[in-house]
Order: C-alpha cells, then sequence, then structure tokens
C-alpha cells in the first residue's frame, strides 16, 4: 500500500513480475492519476509536435516568417498540456513539491534518446533567477535535463531587466501552445 | 528599529513570510526579539514536521540546490508554503503584545431567546475558567449571536481571540457580522487567497489552514462545525488547533451534528456540552420526507428527472418558495443542466415571474468559478433553482427555501450532511417552516438516522 503523490489517497499498486525485479518501478501514481496524463500519441507537426495533421502547422510557418526562422529545429513533447497537467506542473514548480517531477524521469529519458540518439547533441536547460532559486530550491528544467542523464552544458544565464518582456512574452505564448513542452536544441 | 509585537507573536514564520530585511532581522535576532526553531525533529528514530507534525510518508527527499544537499520537505503542509529542513521557524520572543482592554465592545442591541440565554451564559463561564466546552445548537438556532456575550467578557480582559472554521465561505459570510457587532476592535478575517495576510488582529476569524501558522497565541480558540470536511477528518487541522492555543486557553466547540466521536465524550461526561434544541424563531425543524423512486439511478444515468420530483414540485404548499436541489456528484450536476432549464422552467417562472427565464436556473458546485456570485444571486431572488452539490449543505442561509435531494441514499450524504441539508429550509421568522423531500431508489441507514436525529432534536425542544 502506498500513497499517491498526485492524489494523497492509498492505493495498491498491480502485482506484476517487474515490481519483483525492479522495486524502483512501482509508479508513484495511482491508476486515476496516471490515467489523467495523456501522452500525445501523434506525430504531429515535424518541427512542433503540434497535434494537428502531419504537415508543417501554421505556427511554425509563421515562426519562419518572423526573426525567429531557422531557430527551432524540433521540439518534442511528452504529455498534453490539459488542466489536470496544468494543475499538477503548477503543484511541481510554484508549490515547490519536488517529488511530483520524478514521475516523468523514466518517459523523460526514453522520449529523450527516441529522438536525440545522436551524440552530436547536449543538453541545455532553461535557468531560472535567483530569487526564483531561493524560494524553489531547484530548477525544473534542471531537473528534466537531469532526467535525461545526457552530456549536459549550462551556458544560459538570466538577465534580470530582461524579466518583465520575457514574461509578457511567455503569456502570450502560453496562450497559443496548447501542449507541456520542453525545447531540446542541438548544440 | 521598533517591531510590532502584536505582528509577530503567536506565530512560528517562515523566513519568506517575515517581510523583514536581512540586516534588521539579524539585528532582531540579536536582541532575542526572535529565536530560531529547527522546522523538522527527530522523535524516536523517525522525523516529524515542527508545523503539521506529519512524518513518513508525508516527509519526501529534495535535491536541494540553496543548501546543496539532500535533505527532507514537508508535503503535509505544503500548501501553506513548504517546510524544508534546510530552513527554520522564527517564534517571537520579544515583548508580550498589549491587546487592547475594551471597556465597551459589543455594538450588538439584539436580544436572545431563553434557550440561547442559558448557552450564551455556559459560554461566557467556559471562556472566564479557560475550560472547555461543546455547543450543540440545532441548524438555525442563532449560534453566532450567542458567542457575542462571552466575547464581549474576553475582550474587556484583553484577550486574543480565534474563531477558526472549516470553510472559507462561512468565514466570508461571519465577517461583516463581527466587524458589525465590535466596531472598534480589529477583526481580520484569513482564509486562502483572503485580502489580509497579516493576522495581526484581536479577534481573528479563519479556515482552520490557517491555524497552522499560529503558535501558542489565543486565549480563547472558538471552531465552528468541528464535524465539518476537512476538519473532522484531518488529523493535521487538529494539530494546528491545538498548537495555536496558549498553555491556558478556552475552547468552544460548536456543531448541529456532532460526530460519534463527540457523542460518546458527551455520554462519558468527558466533554461539557450544552444543547440548544430550539431554533431562535421557536418553530420545530422540517421533519424531511422521503419518496422511493422506482428507476431512479437508471434516469439520472440518461439525464433527465424522475416524474416524483416534478409532481412535489407541482403540489408543494407554497409555491413561490425557491428550491434548492441537491445532488450527490458534480458530474451528474452537469448532466442534469440543460435537460433543468426545459422541465423545470414552469416551476422557476412561478417562483419568480418577473424575471428573465435563462438565468433562473442555474448549477454550482466547488470548482465554480462564479460560485459567490450565484449563491448571493440566489440569496437576493434573482435565482428561483439552484441544483448544487454538498458545498452548499451549511454555513449559508438563504430565508425561505424548500429542499429535494436526488438520490438521497448516495454515500456522500452521510447523516451529518442530511441534518445539515435539511436545516437549510424554514431559517426566517417569516416563513419558519419548509420542505424537505429525499428521492431515493432504496433507503439508506443516513437517512433513517437523519430523520431520526431531527425528530429526536424536535421532539427535546417541546420538552423544555
Amino acid at each position: 500500500m502506498n500513497l499517491c503523490i498526485g492524489c494523497g489517497e492509498a492505493y495498491t499498486s498491480r502485482p506484476s513480475w517487474s515490481i519483483f525485479f525492479w522495486p524502483e518501478r512501482i509508479s508513484l501514481l495511482c491508476r486515476d492519476c496516471e490515467e489523467s496524463f495523456h501522452r500525445l500519441k501523434e506525430p504531429g507537426c515535424p518541427s512542433c509536435m503540434k497535434q494537428t495533421g502531419s504537415s508543417i502547422c501554421s505556427d511554425c510557418l509563421e515562426w519562419e516568417k518572423s526573426s525567429y526562422q531557422g531557430v527551432l529545429e524540433k521540439n518534442v513533447s511528452l504529455y498534453s498540456y490539459e488542466p489536470f497537467m496544468q494543475d499538477y506542473i503548477a503543484r511541481w514548480k510554484y508549490r515547490g513539491d519536488y517529488i511530483l517531477g520524478k514521475v516523468f524521469e523514466a518517459e523523460f529519458r526514453k522520449l529523450y534518446y527516441q529522438h536525440f540518439q545522436d551524440s552530436k547533441y547536449e543538453v541545455v536547460s532553461i535557468p531560472i533567477s535567483a530569487e526564483r532559486m531561493v524560494e524553489r530550491g531547484f530548477n525544473q528544467a534542471g531537473e528534466l535535463a537531469a532526467f535525461t542523464r545526457a552530456k549536459r552544458k549550462d551556458v544560459l544565464g538570466r538577465k534580470k531587466a530582461w524579466r518583465k518582456a520575457i514574461q509578457a512574452q511567455t503569456i502570450a505564448q502560453a496562450d497559443c501552445r496548447k501542449s507541456f513542452s520542453f525545447a531540446i536544441r542541438a548544440a | 528599529m521598533e517591531l510590532d509585537p502584536k505582528r509577530y507573536a503567536g506565530k512560528r514564520l517562515l523566513r519568506r513570510e517575515i517581510p523583514l530585511s536581512t540586516n534588521v532581522l539579524r539585528e532582531a535576532l540579536q536582541h532575542q526579539h526572535f529565536k530560531q526553531i529547527p522546522t523538522l525533529r527527530k522523535e524516536k528514530n523517525s522525523m516529524y514536521c515542527n508545523r503539521c507534525n506529519a512524518t513518513q510518508p508525508h516527509l519526501q527527499n529534495i535535491d536541494c540546490q540553496i543548501c546543496d544537499r539532500t535533505h527532507l520537505y514537508c508535503r503535509n503542509c505544503i500548501q501553506m508554503g513548504r517546510v524544508s529542513s534546510c530552513e527554520s521557524f522564527y517564534e517571537w520572543s520579544g515583548p508580550e503584545p498589549d491587546w487592547h482592554i475594551h471597556a465597551k465592545p459589543c455594538a450588538w442591541e439584539g436580544e436572545l431567546t431563553r434557550h440561547q440565554q442559558i448557552a450564551a451564559d455556559t459560554i461566557d463561564q467556559t471562556m472566564k475558567q479557560n475550560g472547555k466546552l461543546l455547543v450543540h445548537a440545532v441548524c438555525g438556532a442563532g449560534k453566532t449571536e450567542m458567542l457575542f456575550q462571552g466575547i464581549t467578557t474576553s475582550l474587556r480582559q484583553g484577550k486574543r481571540i480565534c474563531l477558526a472554521t472549516p470553510r472559507a465561505d462561512v468565514v466570508r459570510e461571519l465577517l461583516p457580522r463581527f466587524q458589525q457587532a465590535f466596531p472598534n476592535v480589529t477583526v481580520q478575517a484569513l482564509y486562502g487567497g483572503s485580502p489580509d495576510k497579516t493576522g495581526d488582529g484581536q479577534l481573528i476569524l479563519a479556515t482552520t489552514h490557517q491555524l497552522l501558522r499560529f503558535y501558542q497565541a489565543f486565549d480563547v480558540l472558538i471552531i465552528d462545525e468541528i464535524d465539518a470536511f476537512p476538519y473532522h477528518a484531518d488529523p493535521m487541522l487538529h494539530v494546528a488547533s491545538e498548537k495555536a492555543k496558549k498553555p491556558t486557553c478556552a475552547s468552544i466547540f460548536l456543531t448541529a451534528t456532532p460526530r460519534q466521536k463527540e457523542k460518546r465524550q458527551i455520554a462519558a461526561k468527558t466533554l461539557p456540552h450544552v444543547f440548544v434544541p430550539v431554533r431562535f424563531h421557536g418553530q420545530p425543524l422540517p421533519v424531511p420526507a422521503s419518496k422511493l423512486c422506482i428507476g431512479l439511478h437508471k434516469q439520472l444515468r440518461k439525464g433527465s428527472f424522475q416524474k416524483g420530483l416534478l409532481h412535489w414540485l407541482h403540489n408543494r404548499r407554497n409555491a413561490t418558495r425557491q428550491v434548492l436541489i441537491f445532488l450527490p456528484t458534480v458530474v451528474l450536476a452537469n448532466r442534469l443542466q440543460d435537460e433543468a432549464m426545459e422541465v423545470l422552467r414552469p416551476f422557476a417562472q412561478k417562483i419568480l415571474p418577473k424575471r428573465e427565464a435563462e438565468t433562473l436556473i442555474r448549477t454550482v458546485h466547488a470548482a465554480d468559478k462564479d460560485r459567490e456570485a450565484k449563491v448571493q444571486a440566489f440569496r437576493n431572488r434573482e435565482i428561483a433553482i439552484i441544483l448544487t452539490t454538498t458545498i452548499l449543505e451549511r454555513g449559508v442561509t438563504f430565508p425561505s427555501v424548500d429542499v429535494a435531494i436526488l438520490d438521497a441514499a448516495h454515500d456522500v450524504f452521510d447523516e451529518a450532511a442530511l441534518v445539515q441539508i435539511a436545516g437549510r429550509a424554514g431559517r426566517s421568522p417569516a416563513d419558519p417552516t419548509g420542505e424537505v423531500i429525499f428521492f431515493h431508489e432504496g433507503r439508506s441507514d443516513a437517512m433513517d438516522k437523519a430523520v431520526r436525529a431531527i425528530q429526536d432534536m424536535n421532539r427535546r425542544a417541546k420538552r423544555l
């Protein structure tokens, strides 16, 4: 009997041989919570994985016309960013409930190696500001980067004056992006 | 710099909850105005959170980049801000605050009934003697007014008082009433997202969760609706309320529907109690009628209303009373919404003939953003029929309503919930009766117990 880290209810995981051999594979979530995470199944847009058909989506065409032309090679996403996921991510990030992130570890690593197996890639995580770090004690993007266990390169920093501009931008972006995405770029 | 003891006394705060610069805080620590306390403690080989007393599995590891170590943090009380073991609590150890001694704090001039007066005197006595008391008063007995006398006495002695309740709705409803009754006292309401967050008032109204921030703060602690969710089932909130009390402190518990635990304590005479079986207008509680509806579950699944409900709506004694329809789940409430608009419209128009038909029927549930506005609209007689989950079961007062419960045998309707729901009807002295009806497909124990409890209270009221 375990307590689900998502909803706090007690649950029993389904017995199987894999749990016997790899006890660390026991899910941290109960079935209800697990089923509320929706994996993105379609290949979607080859550039950003937006789940609309299999051709380059209208967003990406717009981007290619803007000053960001050629910046994004490829975006890969794991789950659909629905209300349940939004709430879950908010609890992980803003409340600083560290263990909630661990749920993504195995799947995230699998996805990474599926798409970026090549050793020419290095992982760069988006940093958080110093104040956020003092509040939170961890960087959620750094966590995801660590999950990949790949070679990392922390080359990005945060400029103070940019904060407000970036905030306005991310709000605008959050409105149009409906998937929980994390950009991994070729180094 | 002079720090205000009222702002910090009686609390255990995390660094980020103290709005002082590093230098000022360091100085305050040197002057021993604050002392630092570890956030977690070890007892018999297990760790405990010093705020909510939780232990494994609520304590989990974090790879903390502030201190570059892996250590524990508490998930149990994380909604009040994360407690991790690399931080400390700051507890005020400077001069004690001087709470104002009010000569005549109470401006309420209403009169209590004989039964209310008996309870008010007992409450007053208990507060003077720093004792413990359970006030068992039926729905609509006028519990708040019974407290005023005791609170007045306590304010005259310069005591600090807290009224806590599990539900934020109730806190919001109580604030204006207390501000009117005690105009010269600093009354503050604290709940998740409340405009006031400082908690430096002499009279605090708070949700039971907010008590987690306090430590040995109050001379008088009143807990309203002790049987309500989430207080009755959450050990963390019991810990919080115990810790918020000063070593000598009066505790008053209020309830209309005591749970098994309190009933046992009353029977064993380990908890002093006072019982108010009559409503303040003196009329008996409406006794719920039951109606067996064959095929109810099937019809609810299909999203349609039972004929029984329509028949009842048609034959009510007073067709202009507003109607509360309780449903067991949110899913069901949403499913029935469209059907309700069509089928219930003629009844709604009879209740409020002058209003636009489109807005007369509404659904409310816990996650509803417009919940406060809808409840207010219902109170203003702008909505005729409201479909609701159990969130409206207690703490809200509507003057003149009839109440129906669909699928009353469902598990969410336990005895306390049913008694509370029945208690929504007939609250106003102008219209002291009301109809309550349970629609069911097979009675539950809880239904029988609720009806018996209501009849019992009416009988005891008559004997007085």
